[in-house]
């Protein structure tokens, strides 16, 4: 659908100095020796970046909303949980194996819903929910797979040049959170991206405008599902002991949704900035000890974001990209220096004082978002002024709005 | 031409439409007439596959629509342009209009469809980069139509285009219905507004109660006694 470069060089060079940064960190904490924790939290950092894009290119794009992400999640940790941890498998190749069974899993459960039954909305959420935990179950009570007892990951072999463990999670995780960020990107700004945009407003009129939805449909669930679980693979070696509760449970779902909620569902940039957020306030709040006023916070964000926040925050961020980012930068320098913050807290509170500027002139942008958010005008209702009523209507309030 | 022959449709176990024959011949307006509830917009969609029929056949020339998946449906020529309009309206105007032209056949002559478009609706392009919801009622109907126009189409389904218009634009829209036969395009034409739509199509069916009941060119329904007593109150 795009006229234009898919990657202008801006863009480009955008993700290669991000990803050229972040690639020397781990060789400036060993030089530097700043806190390996840096290196966990970015691992981590990069696993929700991976999860809640994967949730998002099925569930932001094409509109169907799934509480299934643990399906995918947790059948990538337990292929390499059960190849890896029982079976002695080096790591690298569980990973294919795990997508794989990721992918699999997403074209059944995708036959079944786009092509047995026409699920959508609530009960195509229902039935994702539905077949992660009941993989679950399974995984639960068959002893071929697990039974119950857990899994142990033990040492598994791995490319001795990824450094220690945690430099090769680091590495396996941001190569991977890349991957998802880049085919979230790449699928926005394709013909793809824009039949899934359709379908999620109107799948009927998409189809007759010659959308091939079942095909779109199968294919980005496929998609979602094997980075979701190539992912998970690689978890089961941070996570260490692989359960069916913690592979199958609530938590991702509901993290990646959250993220998704929050970041903005319409743009490949929402859950990774959703993932940013969200990962680095819940490790702030724990690391301070109220993990439990975490879920109070993050609750109040979501309340927030979907009352007020239809776009997510790359909504807003997009209208408005300089001062919440330039506020990020100088606060981030302050705390880290002259307030003697670790580089974990500056970023905490970094983003702190950019949300602020972000939402601060309210007031002043409130009658714009009037004039473009809503669902237009009520039917008939600018008509008897005819096309000419409502001349500019939007840019001349904001002109007034400015001129207070 | 656009032949409909035969065509059954049914809700489950309620049968909507029975029988339905009908021709649109290109760059020709054709009516379909009838009250609230008659299947008028059932018989739209069955057209463009929008819902499954139970018996019967559309074609497009030789083309039979019910072989062809949906989606390629308006690559054989026939776009909806669907009643209450249903843009997507988060996107921008522009957004609206390229996605029309999404089918294979469309996108190869997109630019100069493009041009066209906003040359028949100067409108739309001043508006292009504005999201289509925040648009007023008569330009959401002219976004539609663009948005049809985009698949280059031979035929064109246009569901009840006055709904919610006043008569000042509801003239204006079907000027521009009138516009489009120009290019070629046969237009169905669905309306309630029959004395309006009488003015532009040389020829009309009268669907009751999931029949057709009547049929002929515009002289011979103006004349007939159903259509004046029942919907133009003369």
């Amino acid at each position: 659908m795009t006229r234009r470069q898919l990657f202008p060089p801006r863009v480009a060079l955008g993700f290669l100095a991000v990803v050229a940064v972040l690639l020397t960190i781990p060789t400036l904490q060993q030089r530097v020796g700043f806190p390996l924790y840096n290196l966990i939290f970015l691992y981590l950092v990069f696993f929700w970046i991976t999860q809640a894009t994967s949730w998002n290119i099925l569930s932001g794009y094409s509109g169907y909303f799934s509480f299934g992400q643990a399906a995918f999640y947790g059948g990538g940790m337990y292929t390499t949980a059960i190849l890896g941890g029982r079976h002695g498998w080096e790591l690298l190749p569980t990973l294919p194996v795990a997508a794989v069974v990721g992918g699999t899993i997403a074209a059944l459960t995708g036959l079944l819903v786009f092509r047995l039954r026409k699920l959508s909305g609530e009960i195509f959420a229902l039935f994702t929910l539905a077949v992660a935990l009941g993989i679950g179950a399974l995984v639960n009570n068959w002893g071929v797979l697990d039974g119950g007892r857990g899994i142990p990951m033990g040492r598994l072999d791995y490319p001795a040049w990824l450094g220690d463990t945690t430099q090769m999670l680091y590495y396996l995780g941001l190569l991977l959170a890349l991957v998802a960020v880049l085919v979230a990107y790449v699928i926005q700004h394709s013909r793809f991206g824009a039949g899934l945009f359709a379908i999620r407003d109107d799948e009927k009129v998409a189809e007759a405008l010659g959308v091939p939805t079942f095909r779109y449909k199968m294919l980005v669930f496929i998609l979602s599902g094997m980075l979701a679980a190539t992912s998970g693979g690689l978890h089961a070696m941070q996570v260490g002991f692989i359960s069916p509760d913690g592979a199958f449970g609530l938590r991702i779902p509901v993290f990646v949704i959250l993220m998704s909620v929050v970041g903005g569902r319409r743009h490949w940039f929402g859950p990774l900035l959703g993932a940013v957020l969200i990962h680095t306030v819940t490790d702030r709040m724990a690391g301070a000890g109220y993990a439990e006023a975490n879920q109070i916070v993050l609750a109040a964000v979501l309340i927030a974001a979907t009352l007020f926040l239809r776009q997510g925050i790359s909504g807003r961020l997009v209208e408005r990209p300089v001062p919440p980012t330039v506020t990020f930068v100088v606060a981030f320098l302050l705390a880290f220096t002259v307030g003697g913050q670790t580089a974990i807290g500056s970023a905490a509170v970094a983003i702190g004082a950019a949300l602020v500027v972000l939402f601060l002139p309210d007031r002043w942008l409130r009658s714009w978002r009037r004039g473009t958010d809503g669902d237009g005008p009520p039917a008939g209702a600018d008509d008897a002024a005819g096309p000419a009523g409502d001349d500019e209507e939007p840019e001349l309030d904001r002109a007034q709005e400015a001129g207070r | 031409m656009l032949e409909v022959r035969g065509l059954h449709a049914a809700y489950g176990e309620a049968e909507v439409l029975r029988d339905v024959s009908l021709t649109v011949p290109e760059g020709r307006i054709v009516a379909l007439l009838g009250p609230n509830g008659a299947g008028k917009t059932t018989l739209v969609k069955a057209i463009a596959r929008l819902i499954p029929i139970t018996a019967g056949q559309v074609s497009v020339g030789e083309v039979d629509l019910q072989r062809l998946p949906r989606h390629r449906v308006v690559e054989a020529g026939v776009a909806i342009v669907p009643e209450g309009r249903r843009l997507f309206t988060q996107m921008t105007v522009e957004e609206n209009l390229l996605l029309g032209a999404y089918s294979h056949t469309a996108r190869a002559s997109l630019k100069e469809t493009l041009a066209l478009v906003y040359a028949r609706f100067p409108r739309l392009e001043e508006r292009a980069n504005q999201r289509a919801g925040t648009l007023s009622g008569g330009e959401q109907q002219m976004l539609a139509l663009g948005r049809g126009l985009m698949a280059t189409p031979r035929f064109l389904l246009m569901d009840e285009p006055s709904l919610g218009l006043s008569p000042l634009l509801t003239a204006q829209m079907f000027a521009l219905i009138e516009g489009v036969t120009e290019l070629g395009v046969g237009v169905l034409l669905v309306e309630q507004n029959v004395a309006r739509t009488l003015e532009i199509a040389g020829y009309g069916y009268v669907l009751e109660q999931g029949r057709i009941v009547q049929e002929g060119d515009r002289e011979a329904l103006l004349g007939s006694e159903r259509i004046r007593e029942a919907y133009l109150a003369l």
